[in-house]
C-alpha cells in the first residue's frame, strides 16, 4: 500500500532516460547550445510532476499538470510574439504561430540533410517530442504503474541510431537503460493487471525522506546534470559502438544503382582526408556509369588505358592552366575502391603505386587486391580549367560535329523510358536556351528548383524510374543525375554519370570525407573541352553549383530559371553562403535572444519551484508538538513511516499492521499503542472526546518508537550475523 | 422515534445480547463469524438480510437458528413459481356462519420470516413481500394491518440456478440492509459441523436466548449510538467512492448510506461501544453495499465482482484524521 512514493524518483529517473535518448538523435542534428533549454524544460516539468505528485494521490493529475507547464515553457521559449518578444501567455495568434513553426520545422526536415544544423523551429520540434515522451512514459510507467512496458517508449528516440547510422553512444545508452531498469525496479511489479488497480496501488502520499531525495534528484536533473551531461563537452566525442555494417571492415561506394532502391545507410566513418591548396574540391570522381536501362545504370566497360605515370588527361598538359595549378593530397583510410578519386580537371597523379588512366570514360585505374585502402596520393588539378566562357565557346565545335569523338553510349536513350515526354520536358526547359551551356544550366537549374524535394525515400516505379522521378519530383542524387543526363541526351547532349564523393567538412588544416559524402552527378560533354559536372541536386545536400554554371542573375537569359527566390528566408543557400553544411557551425540557437530569454525563465522557474519545495520541506520537517492524540498519532506515523501503513487503515487497523510489521514488539509497547489508539478513537469519533493527558500521550509514543527502533537495531544485527 | 444517549448498562446488554445469540448460532453453523455478525448487525439495525450462495451452505439453517435463538414468531415461506400474493400476506375468507370476512394472516405475520429461494417465485409475489418488508404493514382489501414489530426478513437466494428464476431487480435488492455470502466453510470447520451433526439435529438444541421484548430494547439501544461526523464523512466518501469509480456502472443509493450507517451503530453497540468507529463502516461496507452495486462491463470481463471492488474503494479512501468541529460541521 505505501509503494506510492517511487513514483517520486521514477519521473527524474524517466527525464533522465528521456534526455539521454537525446543522444539517439546523434545521426540527425548537430547537438550544440539548443540542447540547454531542451533540457531546462524537461527538468522543469519533471519538478512540477513530483511536486503535483506530493500534493495529490492521484495517479494522473501530475503528468496532466506536468503536460501544462511544459506546453507553457514550450511556448514561452520557442514561439515568439508578434513584435519577436517573448509571449508569456497564449493569445489569439498563438495556434496560428505553432502551426507556422511546426510547419517551417517539418519542411526544414524534410529539405534538410543529416546531421542538419538545428533551427529554432526544429529545435522547438525535438523539444516538444522530448516532452511528449517524458509525459507518456511517465503516465504509463509512473501514472499506470506499467514500469517495464514503457521501455518499448523509451527506444523511440534510439532508433536513428539503431537502425540508420548503426553506431549508438554507449555511455548515453547505458545510462537510459540504468535508469530505466531502476524505475521498473522501483515500482518492483510485473507487467498485468487491471492499470486502474495499479494505478491506485502505488497513489499513496510520500514521507517526507522519500520527497525530499525525490525533490533532489528532479533539481540535480532539472538545473545540473541533463544540460551537462546533453549540452556538455564530450558529448560527440562520447564512444560509441559500432554495430556490423553489412560492408564489413572496410568501405565501398555501393556501384550498384538503382533508382528504385531507396538510400538507406548513410556512414559517418571518415572515407578519406585531404589537404589542398585551393580550399575545398567540389568533388573526388572515382567511376563512370553510362548505360542506363531505365531503372539500373551500367558501369562504363574499361577503354584503352594509358599508364598514369604522372600525367593525366595528356592533350590539355599544355594547357596554360597547368602553370599554377593547385594540388591536393589525399589519404584514404577503409575506403577499398578499383578506381582513385581524383578531383575534377586532374592533371597529374603521384600515387606511389601503379596506376592507369581510362581517357574513354576518365576514370584511374588501381590494379591491386586491397584497393585505394590505406592508399596516399597528390593529384595536381586545373582548378579553374571549366570557366564559363570555355563552355560557350564549345558551340561551334558542336556544330562541325565535335560530338563525334563520344561513345555512342553516352547518346544512348533505352526504349523502356518515355523517350518522347522527357524530351518534351526537356525542350519545354530548355526553350530560349542560346547554346548547349545555357540548355545545361537551365536543366540544372529546373532540377534544383523548388519543385524538386530531396527525399533520401523514393517513389515505386516501374520500369521508367525517370519519368516516374519527373512526376513525383522526390529523390537523392541519383534521382537527379540520372534525370539531368537523360534530358540532355534527349537533347543530344552526351552525357554520363559520375559517382565519387562530395568535398567533405573542412576540419583543420584538412578536409574529413565521410561515407554520406558519396555522390552520384551528371557530366555534360563539351567538345574541344570534355566532361564537365553539372549539379541538380539541390543544395543542402550538395552545397552550392559548380561556379562555371552558377546562374547569372544579370544576364538577361536568366529570369526564367532563376525566380525570385520564393524562399529566401529558408532557402538553406542563404544559410550556408559559402559552403557545404558544416556541424562546427555555430548553431542558430545560439544567436536568438528569446531562447536565451527561455532557458533563463526556465531556470527561474525551476529555482522558484525549488526554493517552494526547500519552505515545505522546512515546514514538514519541525518537531511536532504533541498536545492530543492526533499530534501524537502523526508523531507517531512520521517515525514509523512505511511500517504505519496508508492513510486508508483506521487506527485499530493501523495498530494490527504496526505490530504485524514491528514483529517482536514488546507486551509493553503493545500496551502503549493499544492506549494510543484508544485515545485516538475516542478523539475522533467518540462524544467525549479523550481523556489521555499529553505527558501520557508522549511517553507512549516514545514507547513504541523505542521499541521499534530496538526492533529494527536487532533485525540489522541478525542480518548481518 | 427518539433517541436517548444510551447509558453503559443498555450497551452491555445489548453486547451480552449480542454474545449470547453469537454462541447459539455457533453451535448451528461454525466458522461463519463474519457471516454472524453481520447477520446480528442486520437484526439490530432493523435491517433485512439477504443470503445469497450455492445451495447447502447453511443459509436457510443460519436464518432457521436465527428464528429459534430470538424465541420470536417465525414464519417461513418457500417460494416456488406458483406462489400467490396472497400464500404470502394472508387472505380474506368467508364465515359463512358468521356472515362476515374473517383475515388469515399469512406468513409474513411473524417477528422473523424466512423467505427461502426468493428468486423463484413471480415477480408479483415477491413485490408483496418486498412490499411488506418495506411498510411494515401488509394491506388486504383495503384495510392496513401492522407487522409485528420486530420484523426481520431473511431471504434466501441460489445465484447458480437461472433456470426458471426471477432475479431481484435492483431496485429491491436495495431494500435489504444486507446480503451475506455465507461462503464454504474451511476444512476444520467442516468436520466441526459434521461432528455436530452425528446423530442428531444441532437445530433442535438451539435455545431462545432473547425475546422480542429484549430485542426491541436493544434495538432503541442502537438508535441512540453516537456517530461523529467525521465517521459519516468517512461513510459517504465510501459511498461516492462507489458512484465515481469507472468499474461499477451503478454505485450505491443515498439509501444504502442510511443503512450502512445503521448497521455501523449496531456493530458499535455489540461491541460494547457507544459510538461509531470507521472500522464498523469498513466491517460492514461490503454487506450493505455489495449487493446495491453493478459492476461496469470492463470490470467483469477483468475478473472483477462488486465485492472487490468495494474493498478497493475502502483501500483508497482516507480514514478521516482531523477531529471536525461540531459547530462547522453543522453550519
Amino acid at each position: 500500500m505505501s509503494a506510492g512514493r517511487w513514483r517520486l524518483l521514477a519521473t527524474p529517473l524517466v527525464a533522465i532516460a528521456v534526455g539521454l535518448g537525446l543522444a539517439g538523435l546523434s545521426g540527425l542534428v548537430e547537438f550544440g547550445a539548443w540542447l540547454v533549454p531542451v533540457a531546462a524544460i524537461l527538468g522543469a516539468t519533471v519538478a512540477v510532476i513530483v511536486l503535483t505528485r506530493l500534493a495529490t494521490s492521484r495517479p494522473f493529475l501530475p503528468t496532466a499538470t506536468g503536460a501544462l507547464a511544459a506546453a507553457w515553457l514550450l511556448l514561452v521559449a520557442y514561439v515568439p510574439a508578434e513584435d519577436g518578444g517573448i509571449r508569456w501567455l497564449p493569445g489569439p495568434g498563438t495556434l496560428d504561430a505553432i502551426g507556422a513553426i511546426a510547419a517551417e520545422a517539418v519542411s526544414y526536415a524534410e529539405r534538410t540533410v543529416a546531421p542538419a544544423v538545428v533551427t529554432p523551429e526544429l529545435a522547438c520540434a525535438i523539444a516538444a517530442a522530448a516532452v511528449a515522451l517524458l509525459l507518456l512514459v511517465d503516465a504509463l510507467a509512473v501514472g499506470a504503474g506499467f514500469a517495464a512496458s514503457s521501455g518499448f517508449l523509451l527506444l523511440v528516440p534510439w532508433l536513428p541510431a539503431l537502425t540508420l547510422e548503426r553506431r549508438v553512444p554507449t555511455l548515453a545508452l547505458a545510462g537510459a537503460l540504468a535508469a530505466w531498469l531502476a524505475v521498473v525496479t522501483l515500482s518492483r511489479r510485473a507487467d498485468h493487471g487491471s492499470w486502474r488497480a495499479r494505478a491506485r496501488e502505488g497513489a499513496a502520499p510520500a514521507p517526507a525522506g522519500v520527497a525530499a531525495l525525490a525533490i533532489a534528484a528532479t533539481l540535480v536533473v532539472g538545473l545540473a546534470a541533463a544540460p551537462l551531461v546533453i549540452g556538455g563537452p564530450g558529448w560527440g566525442d562520447m564512444p560509441r559502438l559500432t554495430l556490423p555494417a553489412s560492408l564489413g571492415g572496410s568501405s565501398r561506394l555501393d556501384l550498384e544503382i538503382d533508382l528504385r532502391d531507396s538510400l538507406t545507410a548513410r556512414s559517418s566513418e571518415p572515407v578519406l582526408t585531404y589537404t589542398s591548396s585551393t580550399g575545398r574540391v567540389d568533388v573526388l570522381r572515382a567511376y563512370s556509369f553510362g548505360t542506363f536501362d531505365g531503372t539500373r545504370w551500367d558501369r562504363d566497360p574499361e577503354g584503352e588505358t594509358l599508364a598514369a605515370n604522372g600525367i593525366l588527361w595528356p592533350e590539355d598538359v599544355s594547357d596554360a592552366s597547368l602553370t599554377d595549378p593547385g594540388t591536393v593530397s589525399v589519404s584514404i583510410g577503409s575506403l577499398a575502391e578499383t578506381r582513385i578519386p581524383v578531383p575534377a580537371a586532374p592533371r597529374s597523379l603521384v600515387a606511389g603505386v601503379e596506376s592507369r588512366y581510362d581517357p574513354s570514360t576518365d576514370e584511374v585505374v588501381l590494379d591491386r587486391a586491397e584497393g585505394t585502402r590505406g592508399l596516399s596520393y597528390t593529384v595536381r588539378q586545373a582548378a579553374g580549367y571549366t570557366t564559363e566562357d570555355r563552355l560557350r565557346g564549345a558551340d561551334g565545335l558542336i556544330a562541325s560535329g565535335g560530338d563525334g569523338a563520344v561513345p555512342a553510349r553516352y547518346l544512348e536513350l533505352n526504349e523502356r523510358m518515355d523517350i518522347a515526354g522527357i524530351r518534351a520536358l526537356a525542350e519545354a526547359q530548355t526553350d530560349g536556351a542560346a547554346d548547349r551551356y545555357e540548355a545545361a544550366r537551365m536543366l540544372q537549374e529546373y532540377l534544383r528548383g523548388p519543385r524538386f524535394t530531396y527525399d533520401t525515400e523514393v517513389a515505386p516505379s516501374g520500369d521508367d524510374a525517370v519519368s516516374t522521378f519527373l512526376e513525383e519530383r522526390r529523390g537523392y542524387c541519383v534521382q537527379f543525375a540520372t534525370a539531368m543526363v537523360m534530358m540532355a541526351r534527349t537533347l543530344d547532349i552526351p552525357a554520363r554519370m559520375a559517382v565519387g564523393f562530395l568535398g567533405g567538412v573542412e576540419d583543420g588544416e584538412r578536409f574529413v570525407v565521410r561515407g554520406r559524402d558519396a555522390h552520384a552527378w551528371p557530366e555534360l560533354y563539351f567538345p574541344g573541352h570534355g566532361w564537365v559536372r553539372f549539379e541538380p541536386t539541390p543544395a543542402q545536400q550538395t552545397g552550392p553549383r559548380p561556379v562555371y554554371a552558377a546562374p547569372d542573375e544579370v544576364t538577361p537569359q536568366g529570369p526564367s530559371i532563376v525566380e525570385p527566390n520564393p524562399r529566401s528566408t529558408t532557402a538553406p543557400e542563404q544559410q550556408l553562403p559559402t559552403s557545404a553544411p558544416e556541424p562546427t557551425a555555430t548553431p542558430v540557437v545560439e544567436s536568438e535572444p528569446g531562447t536565451q530569454w527561455a532557458a533563463i525563465a526556465g531556470a527561474v522557474l525551476l529555482l522558484s519551484l525549488g526554493a517552494g519545495a526547500g519552505v515545505w520541506w522546512r515546514l514538514r520537517s519541525r518537531p511536532p508538538v504533541i498536545g492530543d492524540p492526533e499530534a501524537a498519532w502523526r508523531a507517531l506515523r512520521r517515525t514509523l513511516g512505511d511500517r504505519a501503513g496508508d492513510e486508508s487503515l483506521t487506527p485499530a487497523e493501523a495498530e494490527r499492521w504496526i505490530v504485524a510489521e514491528g514483529h517482536e514488539l514488546g507486551v509493553e509497547a503493545r500496551d502503549a499503542l493499544a492506549s494510543l489508539r484508544v485515545a485516538l478513537e475516542d478523539h475522533r469519533y467518540s462524544p467525549r472526546g479523550s481523556a489521555a493527558s499529553a505527558d501520557e500521550l508522549r511517553e507512549q509514543v516514545a514507547a513504541v518508537t523505542a521499541a521499534v527502533t530496538e526492533t529494527d537495531r536487532r533485525a540489522r544485527e541478525r542480518s548481518r550475523a | 422515534m427518539t433517541t436517548t444517549v444510551p447509558t453503559a448498562d443498555q450497551l452491555a446488554e445489548v453486547a451480552r445480547l449480542a454474545q449470547r445469540v453469537r454462541a447459539q448460532l455457533d453451535t448451528v453453523l461454525s466458522g461463519l463469524d463474519d457471516a454472524v455478525d453481520a447477520t446480528l448487525a442486520t437484526v439490530l439495525a432493523e435491517g433485512h438480510l439477504l443470503l445469497e450462495d450455492v445451495p447447502g451452505v447453511g443459509k436457510t439453517t443460519l436464518a432457521r437458528a436465527l428464528g429459534r435463538a430470538l424465541d420470536a414468531s417465525v414464519g417461513r415461506i418457500q417460494f416456488t413459481p406458483d406462489l400467490l400474493p396472497s400464500d404470502v400476506t394472508g387472505v380474506s375468507v368467508f364465515r359463512t356462519d358468521e356472515h362476515r370476512f374473517e383475515f388469515r394472516p399469512g406468513p409474513v405475520f411473524a417477528n422473523i420470516v424466512v423467505a427461502d429461494e426468493i428468486n423463484r417465485a413471480s415477480p408479483k409475489t415477491q413485490a408483496a413481500l418486498l412490499e411488506s418488508m418495506q411498510e411494515r404493514s401488509v394491506t388486504v382489501d383495503g384495510e392496513t394491518r401492522p407487522l409485528p414489530a420486530p420484523f426481520l426478513v431473511v431471504a434466501t437466494q441460489n445465484p447458480i440456478d437461472m433456470e426458471g428464476t426471477y432475479p431481484l431487480p435492483e431496485a429491491q435488492r436495495d431494500r435489504f440492509m444486507t446480503r451475506i455470502a455465507v461462503g464454504y466453510p474451511s476444512s476444520s470447520d467442516e468436520v466441526a459441523m459434521l461432528e455436530a451433526h452425528d446423530g442428531h439435529d444441532p437445530l433442535a438444541e438451539v435455545r431462545a436466548v432473547a425475546t422480542a421484548a429484549d430485542l426491541e430494547r436493544a434495538i432503541a439501544t442502537v438508535r441512540g449510538i453516537y456517530a461523529a461526523t467525521a465517521v459519516k464523512q468517512y461513510l459517504v466518501d465510501v459511498v461516492r467512492a462507489t458512484r465515481e469509480t469507472p468499474d461499477l456502472r451503478l454505485g450505491a443509493s443515498p439509501r444504502s448510506s442510511l443503512q450502512l450507517l445503521s448497521a455501523a451503530k449496531a456493530r458499535a453497540a455489540m461491541a460494547g461501544r457507544d459510538h461509531v468507529l470507521p472500522d464498523d463502516v469498513k466491517a460492514l461496507a461490503v454487506p450493505v453495499l455489495a449487493h446495491r452495486v453493478i459492476p461496469s462491463a470492463q470490470a467483469r470481463a477483468a475478473g472483477r465482482t462488486a465485492e472487490s471492488v468495494i474493498e478497493d474503494a475502502l483501500s483508497r479512501v482516507a480514514v478521516p484524521a482531523a477531529r471536525v468541529p461540531e459547530a462547522l460541521a453543522r453550519g
